[in-house]
């Protein structure tokens, strides 16, 4: 420190500034020149490079950018078209819960009338059954009381005409018939 | 071979018989033989029947009568009456299954006024 202190007291004295900051200045020309051959190098076949290679990455990312954009943009217009699928589809369902609905209970009522109809055509067969159990039941009565009545009436017939009631009988049978 | 003599005019011989006061027995006899000649007697009962509707036709009247117990004589009358022809003959047949009543039977007409006719029919009226 105390030999960089006493370098720099010594070149205040000099007139040389750049020998006083401690600088060679051919070795600065060199140096120089050397840098600007090494700029001149870089911008003439490494940057270049480098630029390209930075521009294409740009490109790549503007293009994922605006593959994102537009995957968005599809995505949006997707979530629109699921939604409005969605809300057809529910709508569908409504209607087809609703025609079910209306369907079933047509298929109710129609399994009650016809029910119904059977029903009474069932109740309408056993009064017609009954009916005729009734008929021939009082047919059979009838002939059968025909037939007590025919044979009773022989039997007593056959002990109480006398002579005289048969003679009656005949007189009157021609009396009638003429 | 003579040909079959039809039972009309069986009837009409018969008949004529009857009318001319020939012996109805002689009649009858030679009816009877043919019939038994041509080998012709089950037509006997309907030929008799087609003598009685021949007499019929001529006034002459066969009536089949049939009561429970033999007729009296106001009773015969009285159906002479009803039937109302020249000259009536009454067959009269007793016959106490019919109980009552009397069933008068002249060709063309029957009236069965008999109490078995009744209950028959009192019978046949089963539905």
């Amino acid at each position: 420190m105390a030999s960089f202190i006493g370098q720099f007291a010594a070149s205040e004295g000099s007139s040389d500034i750049m020998t006083g900051l401690g600088i060679d200045g051919k070795l600065l020309v060199f140096q120089l020149i050397a840098f600007l051959l090494l700029v001149f190098v870089l911008a003439k076949w490494v940057f270049p490079i480098f630029f390209k290679i930075i521009d294409k990455r740009q490109e790549a990312i503007e293009e994922s950018n605006r593959a994102a954009v537009e995957a968005s943009k599809h995505a949006e217009k997707a979530q629109e078209e699921i939604a409005k699928l969605l809300k057809e589809a529910r709508t569908e369902a409504k209607e087809i819960v609703a025609t079910a609905k209306e369907e079933a209970t047509a298929m109710v009522q129609d399994a009650e009338s016809k029910g119904k109809a059977q029903a009474e055509h069932i109740v309408a067969e056993a009064h017609d059954e009954i009916a005729k159990e009734v008929i021939a039941a009082k047919k059979a009565l009838h002939n059968e009381t025909i037939d007590l009545v025919a044979s009773a009436t022989e039997k007593v017939i056959g002990k109480t005409v006398t002579e005289g009631v048969d003679s009656k009988v005949i007189k009157t049978a021609l009396e009638e018939s003429k | 071979m003579q040909g079959k003599i039809s039972r009309r005019k069986l009837a009409l011989y018969v008949a004529d018989a009857v009318e001319a006061k020939r012996k109805l027995g002689t009649v009858l006899s030679e009816v009877a033989a043919y019939l038994v000649d041509s080998k012709r007697t089950r037509e006997a009962e309907l030929l008799v029947r087609a003598i009685e509707d021949e007499l019929a036709a001529r006034g002459i009247v066969i009536a089949h009568v049939v009561t429970a117990r033999p007729l009296a004589k106001e009773l015969e009358k009285a159906i002479e009456t009803l039937i109302g022809a020249r000259e009536i003959h009454l067959d009269a047949d007793v016959d106490p299954s019919v109980i009552g009543g009397v069933r008068v039977e002249t060709p063309g007409k029957l009236l069965d006024a008999t109490i078995k006719r009744k209950l028959l029919a009192l019978h046949q009226a089963k539905i």
